[in-house]
């Protein structure tokens, strides 16, 4: 698109190459591979985890939901901070305390039986692949846009670069990319939040009456997105059990020493991602003020574009120096972002497959050390190949609802699942399958039976169908576990598992 | 000390070691999480519910232009911010030496069976 922006973005490949070398190095064991040899400080794993967690459709979307929907927007920036309140209570420190890489892990340990560990990948397959083909595609589409590349020549370009970060350099290097992106997020979004106050003598209310007074009073009421009053609730509970279920954030507990530098993570992503979904509502406000819905929509109709004209109009304008400057940054850090959550997604999806299918339930983990790194990292690149391939495919679908798909399975089956595995003494194997199925095909049948897939011929009424899919799946966790029956040796063993899931002590 | 490095011999079928401690340990907990649970959710999916069927109660204006929506929107990052620090708090003062006390005791009963 212009110069400035191809420099910035050629600065930003750089440095993440760089970090990629130092960190490929460095990953000689499984355990560097997956969790960064568990090393990451507090600060470290709080800052790749909003690298991990803002995704592109945070970045660029709740503030582009924000300027031409109102409250709609400000709702869908909530839910992911609130979503780390059930993460840190709940989820964060028994994970760490009981698994070792991934999610499976935790299943197979509470249960150690090959169906439920089966159950558990299938979950986090299909999760990572929901999640990632609409960023791939966003990125594709992100980078044909600044670069002016063909679109399938664009996803290439992002799958080859999360292949090279995971598959060379791991976790260290995916977590070091994560937190490059977050700063560079962190500090575009305070550089912003602070030319947008100061043109409005630091007063945000502006904002509200100006966008009221001009779009009517409508604007800053609920509903102009979501119309049906169920799917406000089915986001809602997505979002808040989601996160937990969802296995590339969960991951990331695994980087970390113990279980107290996990939650003390947990607080810092609070306060840097919270921070950050906070200032997206006031940039989508000023934006709807100072930029106009008209222009907005004129330069992409879902909105997408609103952030990067938002920083042009404050850099000074279209055509001026500073807005140039503006404008290319913050798509390079669009690009930035959308890197380091497929590089995320890439290697949560290849544990999934070369350490919990090949070497636990294969292999029964007899597997030598070189040889898990060596099916990790082949692995990673056929994830990554895989995923470019239907990067390539979504060109023109709406593949944005995927997104919501996968934060619907990971609420109605993943969250179930973990939860109950790690606190319910009589929930067995029989639940896990129960769980993970039902969940699983209540996610995708009504989604695909919806008003995302079907239009105006949907048979049933909600985009996002958590609200219903919830339930199912902890009635089929349940029933599952009923029907299975009760089993006293596995019963008694819940004492040790409840000793590892509250001191991290492996008997 | 740390706990990822502690190997522990424990027998948990002959004794019920640990199991009356750890019980002990979880009921802490809930008392800690069971109230700031209920706080988020209230708050969290009262919001939803109001946004979804309360409209016209969200338009009231509580502040210049900002309406009662938008005042929930900012309590909802209030609450999260200041629960997340109350958890911190609570588990660094409360459930860390508590784990440390269990820790202990599993150690010195695994070396004297």
């Amino acid at each position: 698109m212009n110069g400035i922006t191809i420099g910035i973005f050629a600065a930003i490949i750089a440095l993440t190459l760089a970090i990629t070398a130092w960190a490929a190095r460095r990953t000689r064991t499984a355990t560097d591979f997956y969790a960064a040899g568990k090393g990451l400080t507090a600060a470290q794993n709080g800052f790749a985890l909003a690298g991990d967690w803002c995704s592109a459709a945070a970045f660029l979307g709740f503030t582009g939901l924000t300027a031409l929907y109102g409250m709609d927007g400000a709702l869908y920036a909530i839910g992911p901070l609130v979503a780390f309140c059930t993460v840190l209570f709940i989820i964060a420190e028994p994970l760490r305390n009981t698994g070792t890489y991934t999610i499976g892990d935790v299943i197979l340990y509470r249960m150690k039986r090959p169906p439920a560990l089966a159950a558990a990948v299938l979950g986090t397959i299909v999760i990572n692949l929901a999640y990632m083909i609409p960023q791939m595609a966003g990125g594709g589409a992100l980078l044909k846009l600044l670069l002016g590349l063909r679109y399938d020549v664009s996803v290439v370009l992002v799958g080859l670069g999360m292949i090279v970060y995971v598959a060379a350099g791991g976790m260290l290097a995916t977590s070091w990319v994560q937190i490059v992106k977050a700063v560079l997020m962190l500090s575009a979004g305070t550089v912003l939040l602070l030319m947008a106050l100061w043109q409005v003598g630091f007063d945000p209310l502006v904002f509200f009456s100006a966008d009221e007074a001009r779009y009517g009073p409508s604007f800053l009421l609920p509903g102009n997105f979501l119309k049906n009053p169920w799917d406000e609730v089915s986001l809602g509970l997505g979002y808040v059990l989601g996160l937990a279920g969802l296995p590339h954030v969960m991951t990331r507990f695994y980087t970390v020493p113990d279980a107290k530098t996990a939650r003390r993570s947990v607080v810092w992503v609070m306060f840097l991602a919270g921070a950050f979904f906070a200032c997206t509502t006031i940039f989508g406000l000023a934006a709807a003020h100072f930029v106009g819905q008209d222009a907005i929509r004129a330069a992409d109709r879902g909105g997408n574009l609103t952030l990067p004209l938002l920083a042009q109009y404050l850099g000074g304008g279209k055509g001026s120096a500073g807005g140039e400057i503006m404008l290319g940054f913050i798509a390079a850090v669009a690009v930035a972002t959308i890197i380091a959550v497929v590089a995320g997604l890439t290697l949560a999806t290849s544990g999934a497959i070369a350490h919990d299918l090949y070497v636990n339930l294969i292999k029964k983990g007899n597997v030598r050390e070189r040889d898990q790194v060596l099916a990790a990292r082949v692995t990673a690149i056929v994830v990554g190949i895989v995923a470019t391939l239907l990067g390539i495919l979504a060109e023109g679908v709406n593949v944005a609802v995927l997104v919501i798909l996968a934060i619907c399975i990971a609420a109605s089956a993943n969250f179930p699942v973990l939860a109950l595995s790690l606190f319910w003494r009589r929930f067995n194997t029989g639940g896990v399958i129960g769980g993970m199925g039902l969940g699983l095909i209540s996610s995708v049948g009504l989604a695909l039976i919806g008003p995302a897939y079907l239009g105006k011929d949907a048979l049933w009424p909600l985009v996002n169908p958590t609200v219903v899919a919830l339930p199912l799946g902890v009635l089929g966790a349940v029933l599952g576990t009923l029907i299975v029956g009760r089993n006293d040796a596995h019963e008694r063993r819940f004492d040790e598992v409840m000793y590892r899931v509250h001191t991290g002590v492996r008997s | 000390m740390t706990v990822a490095n502690l190997k522990t011999e424990i027998d948990w079928t002959a004794s019920a070691l640990g199991s009356t401690d750890v019980a002990a340990l979880v009921a802490t907990k809930l008392r800690c999480i069971a109230p700031m649970i209920a706080v988020y959710l209230t708050a969290y999916l009262g919001l939803s519910i109001l946004c979804g069927f309360a409209k016209p109660v969200l338009g009231t204006k509580v502040l210049g232009p900002v309406n009662l929506g938008f005042a929930l929107i900012a309590l909802n990052y209030l609450v999260a911010w200041v629960l997340a620090v109350i958890y911190a708090r609570v588990a660094n003062r409360v459930h860390d030496p508590l784990v440390q006390t269990i820790i202990a005791k599993a150690e010195h009963e695994g070396g004297q069976s």
